[in-house]
C-alpha cells in the first residue's frame, strides 16, 4: 500500500528527497514502520498526524493515508 | 530583597510628580511580580467600572523576579491596565531588552496614574527619574521615537513607546519596545496615549541581587546544558523558522483560521509558512535578553510594491494579516507587519478586523462607498493600505480603529466579529481544538493564546499531544494550564522556553524548574504547592476584577459560527466547539458558581476572601 508523507523543518532531512514523499509499505503496517523506513531515530522529537489527527506510533496505516511529521513547536 | 529590586516608581502624571515606593514584600510573595503584581495593584487602586480612556485609569508596567537574572528567557514584562477594547482588565506581555533594563535600573514596576496635561516621556537613569516634554516627539513612528529619545538621553538606553496609533487612541494600539517587540494586545498603547505618555526610556547600571548566586548559577547551567544537548538532535523549530513555522501544524490539523474563520484550511498556506519566510526574507534570527532560542526574525523584503525591512512576521501575524484575510502574499503580510510596528498596532486585532470588514463587504453589509474601495478577501494591496489608514486613523481607518466587534455591530452583524469579550481570536480555530475554545472564552483578557494556550498539548506536542477533539477532559487541563501561564507571566519568563524546559514533562505540569530558579533568585523558599497556588490566586484575582466590572458567564462566550456552524472542510470538517458542555465542568474545577463567580471557599483558600 502507498502512503504519502509530508515532512517539515528539521524532519525534512529524513527519508527520500522531494516533498511529499511516497512510501510503499506492506498492508497493515503501523506508523512506526513508516518512520523506520524514513530513518527517523527515536531520539528525534516529532508530532505524527494521520489525515490531520495526532496518532500514536503503533496506529495501523491504510493505503492512501496522509502522514504529516513535524517537530514539537517549542523553544527547547 | 533578592530577585525583586524592592522598588516601585509611581508617576502622578496630572501633577507631574514622581515618587519611589517600597515593593510590599507580602504582595511580592503572593503575586510574584509582572502580571500578578499588576492585578494586585489594579484591584487595590482601580474602580473596575472606570472608563478605560480616562484619567482615573491606571497603567502598570511590571517585570518579574526572574527578569534580568540571567534565567533563560528571563526577559519579560507586563503592561496591566483596564482595556479600552474590551472593558476587561488586560495584561499585555513583551520581551526584548527594555524589561531587563528596567530591573537593572533598580525598579520592579512603574505605576502611571492620571493624565499629563501635555505629552511627556519618562526618563529613568537608575534612581534618577524625570518627566520630560515630548511635544516634539508627537506624531513620530516607534522607530523614529526610539532614535530621537536615545539621541537626547543615552544612546544605550532602552525604549518602550507608542506610535501614532497610540496617540490617536486606536483601540488596539500597542506599546512597542526595542523598536519591534510589542506589548500588543487589548489597546495598552491607547491607554498610554490617553495619558499623554509618548515613551519610557531606561538606562540601568546595576544588576539583580540573587539570594544564592552559586545555586542559581548551577541550576541555570544544568537547565541550559540539557537544552543545548537536546538541541543537537532536535534543533528548535522556533529558532530555525520563527513562530510562523506553526502554520505547518495548524494547516495540517485544519485549524488555520481562514477568511474570517469561515474555514480552517488555507489553499495559500505555503505562501505564509515560516519555512517560506526563512527562504525568502530572513536576514538573521534575533534573541531577547538571556534567550537561548532566538525566535525573533530580522527580515528584508525586496519587492517593487511591498518592499521594506524590519522584524517579523510572527505566526499570529501571518494568520491574522495572511490566511484570515485570504492573503498568501508574504511580502504584503510582512509589509503590513512593518507598518503595525512603526505605527504601533496589534497585528492580531488589525488583521482580524480587516478580515471581518472583508466578510461584511463580500456579504453586502458594508458598502464600497463606506470603505472607499471595493474590498474582497485576498486583496493584498487593500491589506497594506487599510493597515496604514488605521494606524493614522484616516478615512475608513477610523472605523477599523475600533476593532471588529464595533465595526460588525455598526453594520448590523455583530455575530461576524470573531471575538470573545470583544477581543479577536488568536490563530487557532476552536472548532478543531476544543480546549482552545474554552481557553478563549474564559481568558480574563478576552480571546488570547497567551493566557493559557492549549495549542501546546492539543496541536504542538508539548509536553505531549492529546486528542484535540475531546471536550469532557479539557476543563481541568485548561484550568491548570491557565494557572501555569499566570506563574510564567508573573515571574518574568517566556512561555516558549518554560513549557518544555521548566515544567514536568506531563500535563499536570508542576513548574519545578521555575520553582528552583525562583527560590535561588529570591531566597523566598516557596514550596511547589505555594507557587502553584500563587498562579491560581492571580487567575482568581483577575476574575474578581472582571466580576466587579460586570462580567459573568454570559461573557465567557464564543460567536455562533464557532459553536453552531460545523467546519465546512478539511481535517476538522463537521466539528463545532462544545463550549457550553465544557463551561459547567470548568467552573466546578475552578470552585466558581455556575454563573462564573468565584466561590467563598476558593477565595478563602487563596487568601482572597
Amino acid at each position: 500500500m502507498k502512503v504519502q508523507v509530508h515532512r517539515f523543518a528539521n524532519l525534512r532531512a529524513y527519508g527520500p528527497p522531494g516533498e511529499p514523499a511516497e512510501l510503499d509499505l506492506p498492508q497493515g503496517a503501523p506508523v512506526s514502520q513508516a518512520l523506520e523506513r524514513l530513518g527517523l531515530p527515536q531520539g528525534v522529537r516529532r508530532v505524527v498526524l494521520v489525515n490531520g489527527h495526532s496518532v500514536p506510533e503503533d496506529q495501523v496505516l491504510a493505503g492512501g493515508d496522509v502522514l504529516t511529521l513535524f517537530p514539537p513547536v517549542e523553544g527547547g | 530583597m533578592y530577585g525583586w529590586m524592592g522598588k516601585v516608581l509611581r508617576v502622578d502624571l496630572g501633577r507631574g510628580q514622581l515618587r519611589e515606593e517600597e515593593l510590599d514584600p507580602l504582595a511580592a510573595r503572593d503575586y510574584l511580580g509582572g502580571r500578578g503584581l499588576g492585578i494586585h495593584y489594579l484591584r487595590r487602586e482601580l474602580n473596575p467600572k472606570v472608563e478605560p480612556l480616562s484619567a482615573e485609569n491606571i497603567m502598570i508596567m511590571a517585570a518579574g523576579p526572574l527578569t534580568a537574572t540571567g534565567a533563560p528567557t528571563g526577559a519579560r514584562y507586563m503592561v496591566v491596565t483596564k482595556s479600552p477594547l474590551t472593558g476587561a482588565l488586560t495584561c499585555s506581555n513583551s520581551g526584548g531588552q527594555f524589561p531587563a533594563e528596567l530591573k537593572k535600573a533598580g525598579w520592579d514596576a512603574i505605576i502611571f496614574e492620571g493624565q499629563a496635561p501635555e505629552p511627556v516621556y519618562l526618563w529613568i537613569r537608575d534612581d534618577k527619574v524625570e518627566l520630560r516634554s515630548a511635544g516634539h516627539l508627537w506624531g513620530k513612528t516607534s522607530h523614529d521615537t526610539d532614535d530621537a529619545v536615545r539621541a537626547e538621553t543615552d544612546p544605550r538606553a532602552r525604549v518602550a513607546c507608542i506610535g501614532p496609533a497610540g496617540e490617536k487612541q486606536v483601540l488596539f494600539a500597542a506599546i512597542m519596545n526595542d523598536r519591534d517587540r510589542a506589548a500588543g494586545r487589548s489597546g495598552v498603547g491607547a491607554v498610554m496615549g490617553h495619558k499623554n505618555v509618548k515613551a519610557v526610556v531606561v538606562k540601568g547600571s546595576g544588576s539583580v541581587p540573587l539570594a544564592d548566586e552559586a545555586a542559581f548559577k548551577e541550576i541555570n547551567g544544568a537547565i541550559l546544558g540539557q537544552f543545548r544537548e537536546a538541541a543537537k538532535q532536535n534543533p528548535p523549530a522556533l529558532r530555525l523558522h520563527g513562530t510562523a513555522v506553526t502554520v505547518m501544524a495548524t494547516q495540517n490539523y485544519g485549524v488555520l483560521p481562514t477568511r474570517n474563520f469561515q474555514t480552517g484550511v488555507f489553499e495559500g498556506w505555503q505562501g505564509i509558512h515560516g519555512e517560506t519566510l526563512t527562504q525568502k526574507y530572513l536576514v538573521r534570527s534575533k534573541a531577547c535578553h538571556s534567550c537561548p532560542i532566538a525566535c525573533g526574525r530580522v527580515t528584508k523584503v525586496d519587492d517593487p510594491v511591498f518592499g521594506g525591512e524590519g522584524e517579523g512576521p510572527e505566526y499570529e501575524t501571518v494568520y491574522a494579516l495572511g490566511s484570515n484575510c485570504g492573503v498568501d502574499n508574504l511580502a504584503a503580510v510582512t509589509k503590513a507587519n512593518y507598518i503595525c510596528n512603526e505605527l504601533g498596532l496589534d497585528t492580531i486585532t488589525m488583521g482580524s478586523t480587516i478580515a471581518c470588514a472583508m466578510e461584511l463587504a463580500e456579504k453586502g453589509y458594508l458598502s464600497d462607498k463606506e470603505v472607499g474601495r471595493k474590498l474582497r478577501f485576498g486583496d493584498a494591496q487593500a491589506l497594506v493600505d487599510l493597515t496604514r489608514l488605521t494606524g493614522l486613523k484616516e478615512g475608513f481607518g477610523e472605523a477599523l480603529a475600533l476593532g471588529s466587534l464595533r465595526l460588525a455591530t455598526h453594520c448590523g452583524h455583530p455575530e461576524l466579529a470573531m471575538v470573545s469579550k470583544g477581543q479577536e481570536f488568536a490563530g487557532y480555530e476552536p472548532r478543531g481544538e476544543q480546549g482552545m475554545g474554552l481557553a478563549y472564552a474564559t481568558s480574563p483578557v478576552g480571546a488570547s493564546h497567551m493566557r493559557g494556550d492549549p495549542a501546546y498539548f492539543e496541536l504542538l506536542g508539548v509536553p505531549k499531544t492529546i486528542d484535540r477533539m475531546t471536550y469532557d477532559d479539557k476543563p481541568p487541563l485548561v484550568a491548570k494550564w491557565q494557572d501555569l501561564f499566570a506563574i510564567i507571566d508573573s515571574v518574568g519568563l517566556c512561555v516558549f522556553f518554560s513549557v518544555r524546559n521548566l515544567v514536568e514533562p506531563r500535563l499536570e505540569v508542576p513548574p519545578t524548574g521555575i520553582l528552583s530558579l525562583l527560590n535561588a533568585a529570591t531566597g523566598a523558599e516557596y514550596s511547589l504547592e505555594e507557587l502553584e497556588r500563587a498562579g491560581e490566586r492571580i487567575f482568581n484575582a483577575e476574575r474578581l476584577f472582571l466580576v466587579k466590572a460586570g462580567f459573568s458567564r454570559k461573557d465567557d462566550s464564543l460567536p455562533p459560527r464557532i459553536t453552531q456552524e460545523p467546519m465546512p472542510e478539511g481535517p476538522s470538517k463537521g466539528q463545532v466547539c462544545h463550549l457550553e458542555e465544557m463551561l459547567d465542568g470548568y467552573y466546578k474545577v475552578r470552585g466558581w458558581s455556575n454563573k462564573g463567580i468565584p466561590g467563598q471557599a476558593k477565595l478563602a483558600e487563596l487568601g482572597l476572601a
